[in-house]
């Protein structure tokens, strides 16, 4: 009995053995296999032009180079406009062109990729800034009407609006300057709207705020109207939910709703969409969604 | 105990089946499938079923998006309203606002009933054409038509849930024969086959034996 415990723990310590030399086998393979699969690292390279933060004025060309530029190819991609690419060896200097009306940073995606595919890639953000100061500067609108929902004391902020700015030139065609790294916007009542830099600005709470835009030394308004609104599906805080506020919704059908408050978004899944639009009908003051 | 097994899946089966026949919305087209010659016009119905029917649910708002092979077919048009019911979402004559928008290989369908709640879930039938679409056949081939939902309301604004069958166009690159075509090819094939008849009767039985075929047919 003794002998026939002892062979079989024999046999069992033999059979570890080999369960732990194929465990080993296998991890070596593994680890071969791995090695071999594992991605080639892209080339290294650094962008020559153009240089990070860099201004140009509207129509300039702008050369973007690579250094080595022996034994890759370069192609740029993802680029305001337009594309431009270069898949010769060595990668060639690609030429852009900055459109006339484009006016803000442009943010430049460059590609690098070696004989065998393996690529790497870089972004480069320039400027484009018109080369002569505007004459004037023209807000719109003027007035902006938001509103915001929510009770006396607590308030969501939950319309947004946009201000553009169009620098007018003597003798030459205007440009829209409201992306423009020179532009900035300041609102008179933070407490009321706020503006951020490209001059979106969203209610806060009731009240009237000033929007001050300023351009190299030139200065204009816009007026902000924030009212509030308790009345559910009443979008433009008028007081009644109508063919109006119905407009607005079917504006913004199919897109994602900006936040959980928003007042679109009436059955609150996140998106507005026909559903929502269905909601509202039935919250509508009058029928058929009249306006008064 | 093999028999318990094939009972049971039988029945898993057939009640599987029948919630989908039964209790679910269905977004389909009619027809599902057809042929066209090249350059011809195809109208497609687009149709629910599984409605409440004259009870809750009823539709009270879509937004559907049917995608098409560009290169075969070109949206030509859109008809809102079932052609023999009506529009059933605009039921009580409030109005519905709709829209249509084409773009390359697809075009989105938006609907939005004006009439009130009561209105729909007691005056809607379960099963109707949304709407008809029209389009042109350019080339040769054959065409899906996915129908991909966006929303689907329903007459109180609470989300519906529904399946959806997809169709096809083919579209043959010898255009069919138009129906006055045919018919004119069908008289002068009737006109030849009658005189082939008449000359082999001449040719073949001399005058005597007509006669006597014919006294034979009278009898």
């Amino acid at each position: 009995m003794n002998l026939l415990a002892s062979a079989i723990i024999t046999v069992m310590h033999h059979r570890l053995w080999v369960i732990a030399i194929i465990t080993a086998s296998l991890s070596v393979v593994a680890g071969f296999l791995a090695n071999k699969l594992e991605a080639q690292p892209g080339p290294i390279f650094t962008v020559v032009t153009p240089q990070q933060g860099t201004v140009f004025h509207p129509g300039d060309s702008v050369t973007v180079a690579v250094s080595p530029s022996v034994g890759i190819t370069l192609a740029v991609v993802n680029v305001t406009s337009p594309i431009g690419s270069a898949t010769e060896e060595p990668a060639v200097p690609v030429q852009l062109t900055i459109p006339e009306t484009l006016v803000g940073f442009i943010k430049i995606h460059i590609v690098c990729a070696t004989q065998a595919g393996a690529g790497s890639d870089a972004y480069v953000t320039i400027d484009s800034e018109p080369a002569t100061p505007a004459q004037n500067i023209l807000v719109s609108p003027q007035s902006l009407s938001l509103a915001v929902q929510g009770t006396s004391t607590v308030f969501s902020n939950l319309t947004v609006g946009r201000l553009s700015v169009i620098a007018q030139y003597p003798g030459e065609s205007d440009l829209d300057l409201s992306r423009s790294s020179l532009t900035t916007y300041m609102s008179s009542n933070p407490r009321v709207a706020t503006v951020d830099f490209y001059g979106h600005v969203t209610a806060v709470a009731p009240g009237v705020a000033t929007i001050t835009v300023s351009n190299e030394g030139i200065t204009n308004t816009a007026t902000v109207q924030v009212n509030v609104f308790e009345l559910r599906g009443d979008l433009n805080g008028d007081g009644d939910v109508d063919q109006d506020d119905l407009n607005i919704l079917l504006k913004a059908l199919n897109t994602s709703a900006t936040g959980p408050g928003d007042p679109r978004d009436l059955n609150s899944d996140g998106k507005i969409d026909a559903v929502d639009a269905r909601i509202l009908t039935n919250l509508c003051s009058r029928p058929r969604c009249a306006t008064k | 105990m093999q028999r318990q097994v094939v009972v049971i899946g039988g029945l898993a089966v057939a009640l599987t089946f029948c919630r989908a026949a039964l209790g679910d919305v269905i977004l389909s087209l009619d027809p599902l499938s057809q042929v066209a010659g090249v350059g011809s016009s195809v109208n497609v119905g687009l149709e629910i079923s599984g409605l409440g029917g004259f009870t809750p649910p009823a539709l009270g708002a879509f937004d559907i998006t049917v995608a098409f092979d560009p290169t075969i077919l070109q949206f030509a048009m859109g008809a809102f309203g079932d052609p023999i019911l009506g529009d059933q979402l605009n039921i009580s004559g409030l109005g519905s606002i709709s829209s249509v928008s084409s773009g390359p290989g697809s075009v989105e369908l938006f609907e939005l009933s004006l009439d009130s709640i009561d209105a729909l879930n007691s005056l809607q039938p379960a099963t109707f054409t949304l709407a008809t679409l029209t389009f042109n056949t350019t080339s040769a081939g054959a065409s899906p038509l996915n129908l991909s939902i966006n929303a689907l309301s329903d007459a109180y604004g609470d989300a519906l849930s529904a399946q959806v069958q997809n169709g096809g166009i083919g579209v043959t690159a010898v255009p069919e024969p138009t129906s006055p075509l045919l018919v004119c090819t069908a008289l002068i094939s009737l006109l030849l086959f009658e005189r082939f008849c008449r000359s082999r009767w001449n040719s073949a039985a001399p005058r005597g034996k007509r006669r006597d075929i014919l006294m034979r047919l009278r009898r």
